[in-house]
């Protein structure tokens, strides 16, 4: 009769709760169908290739050790425990353990697994409030989980061990743990011993089912989200945006300025933000004052797509209701004072930048509809403030991409309200007259050519049988360091007898700067007229010392109609340098440290060859800094930054010479004429440019050819 | 055929701008016998009555009411559009600056007029009035005329010039309502630099990182006092904290285009360049004979700008003094 009453009781409770459950989750799909649809790629085995790694291998988490072995701990600890779940609530209800061989074994593995669990909570507790780590954040709710799974492992020890003393088998050496409890309670009756098992069998069931409603309503949406996440991302070169048609005559607007504008995987990004920081951890902005922090760029457009979709649907994302009503709607709000770092000691230093993201977002009494997603939810500010680095993606855990998220915010800022910081209108406009940034006539582009008398350059126009076009680029063409690298690439490639060609005056700018700021029609006029002149020279390869022209050329301009190889110089010399046909022969004696361009690094995976050129050249020490490859800092210059003023906090390029000076180089090595540029500012503003060189490796290498340094000067 | 013209004048610091006497000559040119009537806002001042006399108003309108005093959009739209209404112009010409790139568009909508800005030349060819504006960055010209309506033009400036013809304008005092406005300027902060506008000034004396100290400047604020002109800055000397940030000429900064351009200790990064190398002549000063600012200088001075400057603010002195 008892077990009967128990049963109907248990079915009660735990079909409520997954009820509600259920009706979570679906309204959360609810809100996140209000986007557009996405167009995913079906290849079965790309998406394999990372999701084994990714989800099974937790790779990204372990990029953080300390706090990867503790995820994993409990990513494991809780597939384990999810056996150990049910074997709990069958034996309440049917009397036995499920029928597994090596039952013994099993309770075994169970105990241990709880233990792992409790010493992994007391670490990330330790971790949040002890160590106090910076990305995480404090306070009531970040650690409620912690308590829900202490809550959870006690029951299930409890629960074992009066289920030993109820049914009087005593303590076993497979279970030590409840074991302990058979001994703390000895000469406990058998009748009370069953009392207390009911009692915490129903614990252990209620902590769960609240725990498992608790989850879709919170960060650990994550659990099922995630996996979601990481086998849905996008699987062509992260170096390539979306691009927009333009001829649509039906598109009332360009780019995101309403959160439904965003795709519905972008949306699906948001639901699986765990909120650890690691993004913000990495970030340039957050990491040097600016506003601009990705984990809150996703978590504040996460609330307000939670807000805009519940009143949307009418499906309410708080269950059950009369526990979790409806507060307000969350907006930004001016804070009490700017952030900003004055003076810092740290080299970086995210706090301000947190501080202040937690300052401004407030709930308030506003409608849902008076919230605007630009102003309200994400300012200009923020959206101006990202180098498009990258560096947050590679880091996320769950594979979220914050950078097309910002620049599908520049892009209707751009295109359709042509809002546009002044700076950058000012560049953009100069490229649309005269084809680069600064202004400067677009006659002049060829100009570069005149100092070279030394040297063989071929134009394209008269050398129709070269193999490969040399891009110069913009800054190669026009920026006086920069034209110093094109010299000495040239150099390199006569020397090696490469057949190559340039284009002189014919050259555009790539449309790299005007993409990233959000101008995409900018980007596919030049983009058409590049490759219209690509092919009437018949190119089959490209070489350029610019990774922004690299980048945007091998991803983005094949949708276009490229159909080219297309290499930067550091692949190409590094090539060379093992045919033989570059000999790097006289010393360079210099401690050398090389920064990693973000878009030849992170965005293109070109790490080694930079390095090789420089372990080629005889008499080079090559010193890494602490963030390098991967986790290389940008230098401050990306998306379109590089023609903009910071004027908030520390300067991103200042951060990152501190960072490079770290390490005691004779020479901060680039392969950008971006980073190239900040760097050396860098090492100015730290009054550092007489006794430490910038330099790009191809003029080290050209050094160590070529002695006579006069054409280098 | 005579036309009545309505110059609506812009100050600046208690003056009327040079751009607003210009729109006064240009409608001089185009009136052909008609009334050229200048609008004077904020107070009846003589001497700014007798100014534009000077250079050709026949007849000054002030515009007396307190929100006028200082520029709001709002306020100016207000009264300009109950100015046109009153007096039925024309032409209507204002200067194509901040200000005037602000209201005017506000005005025309308003009052469903066209509007011809940024305007280079005025002229009237065959009876009919001809307005000349840049296009393409200053590569080409085109002609324009209004089909119908009265001719709402902004004149960019110093490109017309001023002539001066002596007139002795009748005054008229007109009330104005301003109404419901939704922002008032209570004060200006103003940030730095004394003397002569940076973008506005025909001499610039500009100083980089070589200046090597704030006090490093002073030499430079005696030769643009000596010249009439104003000093920059390159942003390596105002991340160097030398000077203000709104000294700064370049890619991130201002634009400048004086006629004469002296570069003293500035390397000549192509961000720099962007911002001045449209300048008529270029001076440089530096020691580095390597310094890419020569490649662009039409003079260039290799040597110590604390001892060069110095000696070319006591010789500009002395012709000054000699004549």
């Amino acid at each position: 009769m008892e077990s009967w009453m128990n049963f109907i009781l248990f079915l009660a409770v735990t079909g409520y709760a997954v009820y509600l459950i259920i009706k979570v989750i679906y309204h959360r799909y609810t809100y996140i169908k209000l986007g557009k649809p996405t167009i995913l790629r079906e290849d079965v085995k790309e998406r394999m290739k990372t999701f084994f790694p990714q989800v099974f291998g937790q790779k990204k988490l372990l990029k953080d050790r300390k706090s990867g072995i503790m995820h994993v701990m409990m990513f494991y600890g809780f597939i384990i425990l999810q056996f150990g779940a049910l074997d709990i609530i069958y034996k309440g209800l049917v009397g036995k353990g499920l029928p597994i061989p090596g039952y013994a074994y099993f309770l075994l593995s169970q105990e241990i697994t709880v233990i792992s669990i409790l010493i992994a909570v007391v670490y990330a507790l330790y971790r949040r409030y002890g160590e106090k780590l910076k990305r995480l954040k404090r306070g009531w709710k970040a650690s409620l989980v912690s308590f829900f799974i202490i809550f959870l492992m006690g029951s299930v020890l409890l629960t074992l061990g009066f289920e030993r003393i109820s049914s009087g088998d005593g303590p076993s050496g497979f279970s030590p743990v409840s074991s302990l409890v058979v001994y703390a309670f000895d000469g406990l009756s058998q009748g009370l011993a069953h009392s207390l098992y009911l009692f915490f069998w129903w614990s252990h069931l209620l902590v769960l089912l609240s725990f498992a409603l608790y989850v879709p309503q919170s960060k650990h949406f994550h659990l099922f989200t995630a996996p979601i996440n990481i086998w849905l991302r996008r699987t062509d070169s992260p170096g390539k945006l979306r691009s927009i048609n333009l001829e649509d005559e039906e598109a009332e607007s360009f780019g995101v300025g309403r959160i439904e504008d965003f795709e519905q995987k972008q949306l699906l990004d948001l639901y699986a933000c765990v909120e650890c920081g690691r993004c913000t951890n990495v970030c340039p902005a957050s990491g040097t004052g600016k506003f601009l922090s990705p984990m809150h760029l996703m978590t504040k457009l996460r609330d307000h797509l939670t807000e805009k979709g519940a009143s949307a649907t009418s499906n309410s994302p708080w269950l059950p209701s009369y526990i979790l009503p409806v507060t307000g709607v969350y907006s930004v709000q001016a804070s009490k004072e700017q952030a900003g770092i004055e003076a810092a000691e740290m080299i970086i230093d995210i706090q301000p930048t947190l501080s202040r993201q937690k300052e401004t977002w407030i709930i308030t009494d506003r409608e849902i509809h008076d919230i605007n997603l630009i102003g309200d939810v994400i300012t200009e500010e923020e959206i101006w403030s990202c180098t498009s680095c990258r560096n947050c993606e590679d880091q996320c855990p769950v594979g979220n991409e914050h950078v097309d998220k910002i620049i599908d915010l520049r892009r209707y800022l751009v295109l359709t309200e042509g809002k546009v910081p002044q700076d950058a209108q000012r560049a953009m406009q100069n490229i649309e007259r005269q084809g680069n940034p600064w202004g400067i006539s677009r006659n002049d582009r060829e100009k570069w050519m005149e100092a070279l008398v030394d040297m063989e350059v071929p134009m394209a126009a008269d050398n129709p049988e070269f193999d490969m076009l040399l891009f110069i680029g913009t800054m190669g063409s026009y920026d006086n360091r920069s034209m110093k690298v094109t010299r000495a690439l040239i150099g390199l490639l006569n020397e090696a007898g490469v057949k190559f060609a340039v284009l002189g005056n014919e050259e555009k700018n790539s449309g790299d700067t005007p993409r990233r700021l959000g101008n995409e029609f900018q980007f596919q006029e030049l983009c058409r007229e590049n490759i219209a002149i690509f092919q009437k020279y018949h190119v089959k390869k490209i070489v350029t010392a610019c990774p922004h022209t690299f980048n945007t050329f091998k991803n983005e301009y094949p949708e276009f109609g490229l159909q080219a190889e297309v290499v930067h110089h550091t692949q190409l010399l590094a090539q060379l340098i093992k045919e033989g046909r570059i000999q790097p022969k006289y010393e360079v004696n210099e401690r050398i440290t090389y920064h990693d361009s973000c878009y030849l690094g992170r965005y293109n995976n070109v790490y080694d060859e930079p390095r090789d050129i420089l372990r080629a050249i005889p008499g080079v020490e090559l010193v890494e800094m602490e963030r390098s490859r991967e986790n290389s800092m940008c230098c401050g210059a990306g998306g379109g930054m590089m023609w903009m003023e910071e004027d908030t906090g520390k300067r991103v390029n200042v951060a990152r010479t501190e960072q490079a000076l770290e390490v005691q180089p004779d020479t901060i090595s680039s392969a950008c004429p971006y980073c190239l540029t900040m760097l050396s500012d860098g090492t100015k503003m730290k009054g550092m440019d007489q006794q430490i060189k910038t330099r790009d490796v191809a003029e080290i290498l050209w050094e160590s050819v070529h002695v006579i340094t006069s054409h280098i000067k | 055929m005579s036309r009545t013209a309505l110059v609506f004048t812009e100050q600046k610091d208690g003056r009327i701008r040079n751009v607003s006497l210009e729109c006064l000559t240009a409608a001089n040119h185009i009136v052909d016998g008609g009334e050229v009537i200048a609008v004077l806002y904020g107070e009846k001042n003589q001497a700014h009555i007798d100014e534009l006399g000077k250079y050709g108003a026949d007849k000054v309108i002030v515009l007396n009411n307190e929100n006028l005093k200082s520029y709001t959009a709002m306020a100016y739209k207000q009264a300009m559009v109950q100015v046109i209404e009153h007096t039925v112009p024309d032409v209507i010409l204002l200067g194509h600056t901040g200000n005037g790139k602000d209201t005017a568009p506000r005005v025309a909508a308003r009052l469903g007029i066209g509007l011809i800005s940024d305007c280079i030349d005025v002229s009237v060819e065959a009876g009919e009035l001809i307005l000349t504006r840049p296009i393409y960055a200053g590569k080409a010209f085109e002609k324009k005329r209004f089909v119908k309506g009265p001719a709402f033009v902004t004149i960019r400036s110093n490109n017309i010039g001023t002539n001066e013809m002596i007139k002795v304008p009748v005054v008229q005092i007109m009330d104005v309502e301003i109404h419901d406005l939704r922002a008032t300027l209570e004060d200006v902060v103003r940030n730095a630099t004394s003397g002569v506008d940076l973008s506005e000034a025909h001499v610039v004396v500009s100083g980089g990182r070589g200046v090597k100290s704030a006090e490093g400047f002073q030499c430079l604020t005696e030769l643009a006092e000596v010249l009439g002109g104003a000093v920059g800055a390159s942003r390596g000397a105002c991340d160097a904290a030398y000077c203000d940030y709104s000294l700064q000429i370049g890619q991130t900064g201002k634009v400048v285009t004086p006629d004469l351009y002296i570069a003293c200790g500035i390397s000549g990064a192509i961000q720099h360049m962007a911002g001045m190398s449209q300048s008529k002549v270029i001076v440089a000063i530096n020691k580095d004979p390597e310094a890419a600012i020569f490649e662009v200088a039409d003079f260039g001075i290799v040597g110590d700008l604390f001892e060069v400057v110095p000696y070319l603010t006591e010789a500009f002195r002395r012709m000054q003094e000699v004549s």
